[in-house]
Protein backbone atom coordinates (compact mmCIF):
# COMPACT_ATOMS: atom_id res chain seq x y z
CA UNK A 1 0.00 0.00 0.00
CA UNK A 2 2.70 2.23 0.81
CA UNK A 3 4.54 1.90 -2.80
CA UNK A 4 0.80 2.56 -4.56
CA UNK A 5 0.56 5.51 -2.27
CA UNK A 6 4.48 6.32 -3.29
CA UNK A 7 3.59 5.68 -7.08
CA UNK A 8 0.53 8.25 -6.50
CA UNK A 9 3.01 11.26 -5.68
CA UNK A 10 5.43 10.90 -8.46
CA UNK A 11 2.19 11.19 -10.56
CA UNK A 12 1.46 14.44 -8.40
CA UNK A 13 4.88 15.71 -8.79
CA UNK A 14 4.03 16.29 -12.19
CA UNK A 15 1.20 18.77 -11.16
CA UNK A 16 4.18 20.71 -9.26
CA UNK A 17 3.68 19.30 -5.04
CA UNK A 18 6.78 19.94 -3.69
CA UNK A 19 6.93 16.69 -1.72
CA UNK A 20 6.46 14.67 -4.76
CA UNK A 21 8.79 17.22 -6.79
CA UNK A 22 11.22 15.40 -4.27
CA UNK A 23 10.66 11.88 -4.49
CA UNK A 24 10.66 12.37 -8.34
CA UNK A 25 14.41 14.04 -7.95
CA UNK A 26 15.11 11.04 -5.61
CA UNK A 27 14.32 8.80 -8.02
CA UNK A 28 15.77 9.99 -11.28
CA UNK A 29 18.66 10.62 -9.56
CA UNK A 30 19.31 6.94 -7.64
CA UNK A 31 18.79 5.78 -11.46
CA UNK A 32 21.59 8.32 -12.69
CA UNK A 33 24.14 7.45 -9.55
CA UNK A 34 23.36 3.62 -10.49
CA UNK A 35 23.62 3.89 -14.13
CA UNK A 36 27.33 5.24 -14.10
CA UNK A 37 27.93 2.63 -11.51
CA UNK A 38 26.72 -0.30 -13.67
CA UNK A 39 29.92 -2.02 -14.59
CA UNK A 40 31.01 -1.83 -11.02
CA UNK A 41 27.67 -3.10 -10.30
CA UNK A 42 28.21 -6.02 -12.97
CA UNK A 43 31.90 -6.91 -11.35
CA UNK A 44 30.39 -7.30 -7.81
CA UNK A 45 32.41 -4.52 -7.29
CA UNK A 46 29.88 -1.82 -5.77
CA UNK A 47 29.98 -2.88 -2.25
CA UNK A 48 33.42 -1.59 -2.43
CA UNK A 49 32.57 1.79 -3.87
CA UNK A 50 32.46 4.99 -1.37
CA UNK A 51 30.08 7.44 -1.94
CA UNK A 52 33.07 9.74 -2.93
CA UNK A 53 33.54 7.49 -6.50
CA UNK A 54 29.73 7.14 -6.88
CA UNK A 55 29.33 10.71 -7.20
CA UNK A 56 32.72 11.41 -8.72
CA UNK A 57 31.60 8.75 -11.36
CA UNK A 58 27.85 10.27 -11.46
CA UNK A 59 29.31 14.13 -12.51
CA UNK A 60 27.14 14.81 -8.95
CA UNK A 61 28.80 16.62 -5.66
CA UNK A 62 28.67 14.39 -2.27
CA UNK A 63 26.84 17.44 -0.44
CA UNK A 64 23.94 16.62 -3.33
CA UNK A 65 24.05 12.66 -2.51
CA UNK A 66 23.23 13.32 1.10
CA UNK A 67 20.91 15.76 0.39
CA UNK A 68 18.09 12.81 -1.19
CA UNK A 69 19.97 9.80 0.42
CA UNK A 70 21.11 8.36 3.78
CA UNK A 71 23.76 6.04 2.39
CA UNK A 72 24.69 3.19 -0.47
CA UNK A 73 21.42 0.85 1.02
CA UNK A 74 18.97 4.31 0.56
CA UNK A 75 20.12 4.95 -2.96
CA UNK A 76 19.22 1.30 -3.75
CA UNK A 77 15.80 1.47 -1.80
CA UNK A 78 15.07 4.96 -3.75
CA UNK A 79 15.82 3.10 -6.84
CA UNK A 80 13.29 0.15 -6.42
CA UNK A 81 10.77 2.26 -5.42
CA UNK A 82 11.11 4.05 -8.27
CA UNK A 83 10.97 1.19 -10.73
CA UNK A 84 8.53 -0.21 -8.82
CA UNK A 85 6.07 2.62 -9.35
CA UNK A 86 6.72 2.65 -12.76
CA UNK A 87 5.63 -0.97 -13.44
CA UNK A 88 2.87 -0.64 -10.79
CA UNK A 89 0.30 0.69 -13.46
CA UNK A 90 1.07 -1.62 -15.94
CA UNK A 91 1.02 -4.76 -13.34
CA UNK A 92 -2.80 -3.44 -12.52
CA UNK A 93 -4.18 -4.25 -15.63
CA UNK A 94 -2.84 -7.78 -14.97
CA UNK A 95 -4.68 -8.09 -12.21
CA UNK A 96 -8.04 -6.44 -13.48
CA UNK A 97 -8.35 -9.04 -15.90
CA UNK A 98 -11.71 -11.52 -15.44
CA UNK A 99 -13.46 -14.11 -16.59
CA UNK A 100 -14.51 -12.13 -19.74
CA UNK A 101 -10.65 -11.23 -21.18
CA UNK A 102 -9.61 -13.43 -24.00
CA UNK A 103 -5.35 -14.07 -24.66
CA UNK A 104 -5.24 -11.27 -26.49
CA UNK A 105 -6.25 -9.01 -23.31
CA UNK A 106 -3.49 -10.94 -21.35
CA UNK A 107 -0.75 -10.63 -24.02
CA UNK A 108 -1.63 -6.58 -23.77
CA UNK A 109 -1.57 -6.34 -20.00
CA UNK A 110 1.97 -8.53 -20.74
CA UNK A 111 3.26 -6.25 -22.91
CA UNK A 112 2.43 -3.33 -20.95
CA UNK A 113 4.31 -4.63 -18.40
CA UNK A 114 7.39 -5.99 -20.04
CA UNK A 115 7.72 -2.62 -22.47
CA UNK A 116 7.64 -0.60 -19.00
CA UNK A 117 10.43 -2.78 -17.61
CA UNK A 118 12.21 -2.29 -19.99
CA UNK A 119 14.25 0.71 -20.28
CA UNK A 120 15.62 -1.12 -16.73
CA UNK A 121 16.21 -4.32 -17.79
CA UNK A 122 19.69 -3.87 -17.79
CA UNK A 123 20.78 -1.92 -14.32
CA UNK A 124 17.37 -4.51 -12.71
CA UNK A 125 19.56 -7.70 -13.79
CA UNK A 126 22.92 -6.28 -12.53
CA UNK A 127 21.37 -5.45 -9.32
CA UNK A 128 19.84 -8.25 -8.80
CA UNK A 129 23.17 -10.65 -9.93
CA UNK A 130 24.88 -8.37 -6.86
CA UNK A 131 21.94 -9.46 -4.49
CA UNK A 132 24.08 -12.44 -3.78
CA UNK A 133 26.52 -10.36 -2.10
CA UNK A 134 24.78 -7.38 -0.88
CA UNK A 135 22.59 -7.97 2.38
CA UNK A 136 20.97 -4.47 1.73
CA UNK A 137 20.07 -5.38 -2.17
CA UNK A 138 18.78 -8.94 -1.07
CA UNK A 139 16.07 -7.21 1.30
CA UNK A 140 14.89 -4.86 -1.46
CA UNK A 141 14.78 -7.72 -4.09
CA UNK A 142 13.16 -10.27 -1.51
CA UNK A 143 10.29 -6.92 -0.70
CA UNK A 144 9.87 -6.49 -4.34
CA UNK A 145 9.38 -10.04 -5.43
CA UNK A 146 7.33 -11.20 -2.04
CA UNK A 147 4.94 -8.26 -3.38
CA UNK A 148 4.70 -9.55 -6.76
CA UNK A 149 3.91 -13.25 -5.54
CA UNK A 150 1.11 -11.36 -2.95
CA UNK A 151 -0.49 -9.65 -5.86
CA UNK A 152 -0.15 -12.90 -8.49
CA UNK A 153 -1.41 -15.08 -5.48
CA UNK A 154 -4.38 -12.58 -5.06
CA UNK A 155 -5.72 -12.48 -8.71
CA UNK A 156 -5.46 -16.42 -9.25
CA UNK A 157 -7.74 -16.98 -5.42
CA UNK A 158 -10.17 -14.39 -6.97
CA UNK A 159 -10.08 -15.84 -10.22
CA UNK A 160 -10.91 -19.35 -8.51
CA UNK A 161 -13.76 -18.02 -6.91
CA UNK A 162 -15.46 -16.52 -9.75
CA UNK A 163 -14.34 -19.70 -11.86
CA UNK A 164 -11.97 -18.30 -14.54
CA UNK A 165 -8.98 -19.58 -12.99
CA UNK A 166 -8.07 -23.26 -12.70
CA UNK A 167 -9.22 -24.56 -8.89
CA UNK A 168 -6.73 -26.94 -8.80
CA UNK A 169 -4.07 -24.55 -8.79
CA UNK A 170 -1.80 -23.89 -5.78
CA UNK A 171 -2.38 -19.49 -5.30
CA UNK A 172 0.78 -18.71 -3.57
CA UNK A 173 3.32 -21.68 -5.12
CA UNK A 174 2.10 -20.89 -8.75
CA UNK A 175 2.44 -17.23 -8.08
CA UNK A 176 5.80 -18.01 -6.84
CA UNK A 177 7.52 -19.90 -9.58
CA UNK A 178 6.00 -17.66 -12.48
CA UNK A 179 7.12 -14.54 -10.62
CA UNK A 180 10.66 -15.90 -10.55
CA UNK A 181 10.01 -16.83 -14.17
CA UNK A 182 9.58 -13.38 -15.04
CA UNK A 183 11.94 -11.93 -13.37
CA UNK A 184 14.85 -14.53 -14.55
CA UNK A 185 13.70 -14.32 -18.23
CA UNK A 186 13.21 -10.56 -18.40
CA UNK A 187 16.71 -9.63 -17.22
CA UNK A 188 18.43 -12.20 -19.30
CA UNK A 189 16.86 -11.05 -22.79
CA UNK A 190 19.71 -9.60 -24.29
CA UNK A 191 18.33 -5.14 -24.27
CA UNK A 192 18.23 -5.25 -28.25
CA UNK A 193 16.43 -8.24 -28.79
CA UNK A 194 12.92 -7.42 -30.26
CA UNK A 195 10.78 -9.05 -27.45
CA UNK A 196 7.44 -9.82 -29.23
CA UNK A 197 8.28 -13.27 -29.32
CA UNK A 198 9.35 -13.71 -25.93
CA UNK A 199 6.12 -11.73 -24.69
CA UNK A 200 4.11 -14.67 -27.21
CA UNK A 201 5.70 -17.41 -24.83
CA UNK A 202 5.15 -15.84 -21.58
CA UNK A 203 1.58 -15.04 -22.51
CA UNK A 204 0.95 -18.73 -23.23
CA UNK A 205 2.79 -20.02 -20.52
CA UNK A 206 0.32 -17.77 -18.29
CA UNK A 207 -2.91 -18.33 -19.76
CA UNK A 208 -2.68 -21.98 -20.61
CA UNK A 209 -1.52 -22.45 -16.57
CA UNK A 210 -3.93 -20.22 -15.13
CA UNK A 211 -7.30 -19.60 -17.52
CA UNK A 212 -7.63 -21.94 -19.81
CA UNK A 213 -9.55 -24.86 -18.72
CA UNK A 214 -10.41 -23.67 -15.61
CA UNK A 215 -11.31 -26.88 -13.96
CA UNK B 1 42.96 -36.49 -20.44
CA UNK B 2 44.33 -40.04 -20.98
CA UNK B 3 44.14 -42.17 -17.94
CA UNK B 4 47.13 -43.52 -18.38
CA UNK B 5 49.10 -40.75 -17.35
CA UNK B 6 49.82 -40.65 -13.81
CA UNK B 7 50.36 -37.15 -13.19
CA UNK B 8 46.24 -36.59 -15.11
CA UNK B 9 45.39 -39.50 -12.45
CA UNK B 10 46.57 -38.27 -9.33
CA UNK B 11 45.36 -34.71 -10.64
CA UNK B 12 41.67 -36.57 -10.74
CA UNK B 13 41.96 -38.30 -7.63
CA UNK B 14 42.60 -34.93 -5.89
CA UNK B 15 39.79 -33.37 -7.83
CA UNK B 16 37.16 -35.82 -6.29
CA UNK B 17 38.87 -35.71 -2.59
CA UNK B 18 38.44 -31.52 -2.72
CA UNK B 19 35.14 -32.25 -4.22
CA UNK B 20 33.91 -34.24 -1.48
CA UNK B 21 35.63 -32.18 1.22
CA UNK B 22 33.63 -29.21 -0.51
CA UNK B 23 30.50 -31.12 -0.38
CA UNK B 24 30.54 -32.09 3.44
CA UNK B 25 31.59 -28.65 4.75
CA UNK B 26 28.87 -26.75 2.54
CA UNK B 27 26.54 -29.31 3.97
CA UNK B 28 27.99 -28.34 7.34
CA UNK B 29 26.59 -24.53 6.95
CA UNK B 30 30.51 -23.17 5.98
CA UNK B 31 30.45 -20.54 3.28
CA UNK B 32 32.66 -21.30 0.31
CA UNK B 33 34.20 -17.88 1.19
CA UNK B 34 34.90 -18.71 4.59
CA UNK B 35 37.08 -21.57 3.90
CA UNK B 36 40.53 -21.15 3.61
CA UNK B 37 42.96 -23.66 1.17
CA UNK B 38 45.21 -24.91 3.70
CA UNK B 39 41.94 -26.15 5.55
CA UNK B 40 40.66 -27.68 2.30
CA UNK B 41 44.49 -29.50 1.67
CA UNK B 42 44.61 -30.41 4.80
CA UNK B 43 40.93 -32.46 4.97
CA UNK B 44 41.38 -34.13 1.60
CA UNK B 45 45.22 -35.40 3.14
CA UNK B 46 47.15 -33.58 0.46
CA UNK B 47 49.67 -30.71 1.81
CA UNK B 48 49.05 -26.97 1.01
CA UNK B 49 51.60 -26.73 -0.84
CA UNK B 50 50.37 -29.62 -3.56
CA UNK B 51 47.01 -27.90 -3.47
CA UNK B 52 49.13 -24.95 -5.50
CA UNK B 53 50.82 -27.45 -8.11
CA UNK B 54 47.30 -28.25 -9.30
CA UNK B 55 45.12 -25.08 -8.94
CA UNK B 56 46.32 -21.25 -8.29
CA UNK B 57 43.75 -20.96 -6.19
CA UNK B 58 39.82 -21.52 -4.55
CA UNK B 59 38.77 -20.07 -7.94
CA UNK B 60 40.85 -22.62 -10.23
CA UNK B 61 38.97 -25.23 -8.40
CA UNK B 62 35.36 -24.23 -8.92
CA UNK B 63 35.94 -24.06 -12.61
CA UNK B 64 37.35 -27.84 -12.53
CA UNK B 65 34.15 -28.37 -10.44
CA UNK B 66 31.76 -26.26 -12.32
CA UNK B 67 32.41 -29.24 -15.44
CA UNK B 68 31.31 -32.10 -13.67
CA UNK B 69 28.30 -29.87 -11.99
CA UNK B 70 27.00 -28.92 -14.82
CA UNK B 71 27.17 -32.71 -16.57
CA UNK B 72 25.33 -34.00 -13.45
CA UNK B 73 22.67 -31.01 -13.33
CA UNK B 74 21.95 -32.08 -17.32
CA UNK B 75 21.54 -35.64 -16.45
CA UNK B 76 18.85 -35.46 -14.06
CA UNK B 77 16.78 -33.51 -16.32
CA UNK B 78 16.77 -36.36 -19.14
CA UNK B 79 14.27 -38.48 -16.70
CA UNK B 80 11.93 -35.64 -17.83
CA UNK B 81 12.60 -34.65 -21.53
CA UNK B 82 12.40 -38.69 -22.37
CA UNK B 83 9.37 -39.54 -20.97
CA UNK B 84 7.15 -41.15 -23.21
CA UNK B 85 4.22 -39.63 -25.54
CA UNK B 86 1.48 -41.62 -23.13
CA UNK B 87 3.19 -40.24 -19.96
CA UNK B 88 0.22 -38.92 -17.29
CA UNK B 89 0.49 -35.69 -14.93
CA UNK B 90 2.05 -38.22 -12.27
CA UNK B 91 4.94 -39.80 -14.46
CA UNK B 92 5.34 -35.74 -14.82
CA UNK B 93 5.16 -35.03 -11.18
CA UNK B 94 7.78 -38.30 -10.67
CA UNK B 95 9.88 -36.89 -13.16
CA UNK B 96 10.37 -33.62 -12.23
CA UNK B 97 10.51 -34.65 -8.25
CA UNK B 98 13.20 -36.97 -8.96
CA UNK B 99 14.93 -33.93 -10.89
CA UNK B 100 14.34 -31.56 -8.10
CA UNK B 101 15.45 -33.82 -5.10
CA UNK B 102 18.81 -34.04 -7.22
CA UNK B 103 19.30 -30.32 -7.36
CA UNK B 104 18.67 -30.14 -3.90
CA UNK B 105 21.56 -32.37 -3.14
CA UNK B 106 23.71 -30.67 -5.47
CA UNK B 107 22.63 -27.18 -4.81
CA UNK B 108 25.25 -26.01 -2.50
CA UNK B 109 27.89 -26.34 -5.13
CA UNK B 110 25.37 -25.20 -7.90
CA UNK B 111 25.37 -22.36 -5.26
CA UNK B 112 29.12 -21.69 -4.78
CA UNK B 113 29.22 -22.13 -8.56
CA UNK B 114 25.95 -19.52 -9.37
CA UNK B 115 27.92 -17.14 -6.38
CA UNK B 116 31.06 -17.23 -8.43
CA UNK B 117 29.49 -17.05 -12.13
CA UNK B 118 29.24 -13.66 -10.48
CA UNK B 119 32.87 -12.79 -10.49
CA UNK B 120 34.66 -14.70 -12.37
CA UNK B 121 34.70 -14.99 -16.24
CA UNK B 122 35.37 -18.62 -17.13
CA UNK B 123 32.73 -19.93 -14.14
CA UNK B 124 30.45 -17.62 -15.57
CA UNK B 125 31.05 -18.92 -19.27
CA UNK B 126 30.63 -22.27 -17.49
CA UNK B 127 27.09 -21.59 -15.97
CA UNK B 128 25.78 -20.07 -19.06
CA UNK B 129 26.46 -22.93 -20.62
CA UNK B 130 24.67 -25.29 -18.24
CA UNK B 131 21.84 -22.85 -18.74
CA UNK B 132 21.95 -23.40 -22.23
CA UNK B 133 22.29 -26.31 -22.76
CA UNK B 134 19.32 -26.69 -20.11
CA UNK B 135 17.52 -24.70 -22.69
CA UNK B 136 18.35 -26.92 -25.88
CA UNK B 137 17.14 -29.65 -24.21
CA UNK B 138 13.69 -28.28 -23.27
CA UNK B 139 13.41 -27.12 -26.90
CA UNK B 140 14.07 -30.28 -28.33
CA UNK B 141 11.66 -32.21 -25.90
CA UNK B 142 8.78 -29.40 -27.41
CA UNK B 143 9.79 -29.88 -31.21
CA UNK B 144 9.73 -33.47 -30.27
CA UNK B 145 6.44 -33.82 -28.65
CA UNK B 146 5.29 -31.60 -31.28
CA UNK B 147 6.11 -33.85 -34.07
CA UNK B 148 4.86 -37.08 -32.02
CA UNK B 149 1.94 -34.87 -31.31
CA UNK B 150 1.75 -34.79 -27.69
CA UNK B 151 3.08 -31.29 -27.22
CA UNK B 152 0.71 -28.29 -28.57
CA UNK B 153 1.43 -27.27 -31.60
CA UNK B 154 0.92 -24.18 -31.21
CA UNK B 155 3.75 -23.58 -29.19
CA UNK B 156 6.98 -21.76 -29.91
CA UNK B 157 9.70 -24.10 -29.22
CA UNK B 158 12.46 -21.49 -28.96
CA UNK B 159 10.93 -18.83 -26.98
CA UNK B 160 9.02 -21.29 -24.59
CA UNK B 161 11.98 -23.02 -23.63
CA UNK B 162 13.74 -19.94 -22.98
CA UNK B 163 10.88 -19.09 -20.48
CA UNK B 164 11.04 -22.67 -18.71
CA UNK B 165 14.91 -22.19 -18.43
CA UNK B 166 14.19 -19.36 -16.61
CA UNK B 167 11.64 -20.59 -14.13
CA UNK B 168 14.01 -23.74 -13.59
CA UNK B 169 17.27 -21.99 -12.70
CA UNK B 170 16.01 -19.26 -11.06
CA UNK B 171 13.02 -20.64 -9.48
CA UNK B 172 14.99 -24.32 -8.11
CA UNK B 173 17.50 -21.70 -7.02
CA UNK B 174 15.23 -19.69 -4.76
CA UNK B 175 12.20 -22.28 -4.05
CA UNK B 176 13.44 -25.58 -4.01
CA UNK B 177 17.00 -25.24 -2.10
CA UNK B 178 15.74 -23.35 1.03
CA UNK B 179 12.38 -25.75 1.19
CA UNK B 180 10.84 -27.58 3.84
CA UNK B 181 9.41 -30.94 3.25
CA UNK B 182 6.00 -29.13 3.10
CA UNK B 183 6.88 -26.42 1.26
CA UNK B 184 8.70 -28.80 -1.38
CA UNK B 185 5.81 -30.84 -1.85
CA UNK B 186 3.76 -28.01 -2.95
CA UNK B 187 6.17 -26.26 -5.02
CA UNK B 188 6.46 -29.41 -7.13
CA UNK B 189 2.67 -29.94 -7.89
CA UNK B 190 2.94 -26.09 -8.68
CA UNK B 191 5.78 -26.55 -11.11
CA UNK B 192 4.18 -30.42 -12.04
CA UNK B 193 0.79 -27.77 -12.81
CA UNK B 194 2.38 -24.75 -14.73
CA UNK B 195 5.07 -27.34 -16.95
CA UNK B 196 1.66 -29.99 -17.98
CA UNK B 197 -0.32 -27.45 -18.52
CA UNK B 198 1.80 -25.40 -20.60
CA UNK B 199 3.15 -28.06 -22.72
CA UNK B 200 0.77 -31.36 -22.65
CA UNK B 201 -3.15 -30.56 -21.09
CA UNK B 202 -5.67 -31.36 -23.86
CA UNK B 203 -3.15 -33.40 -26.08
CA UNK B 204 -1.53 -35.64 -23.86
Amino acid sequence: MADAVRGRALMAGKRGRPAADRAKVRSDLAEQVLSAASSDILTGRFADLSIEQLTRQAGISRSKFYVYFQDKDDLIRAFFSAVWGETKAAQDAWWRLDGTATQDDLRAALTGIVRTYQPYRALMAAVYDHALHSQAIRVEVDRVISENIAQLAKHIRAGQRAGYVASALLPVETAAWLTWMAERTQHALPPDEDPAPHIGAYTDIVWHTLYAEPR
Amino acid sequence: MRPSDPELTTRRQIITRLKEVLERALADGTRYADLEVEQLAQDAGISRSSFYVYFEGKVDLIRELADEVIAGVIDIGREWWELPPAATWDDLHAALGHMMRAYRAQAPLVGVLVEAAAYDERVRAEYLSLVRRSRRAIEEHIRDGQTRGFIRAEINPDTTATWLTGMLSRGSHELIRPATPAQFDKRLKALTDIVWRTLYAGVR
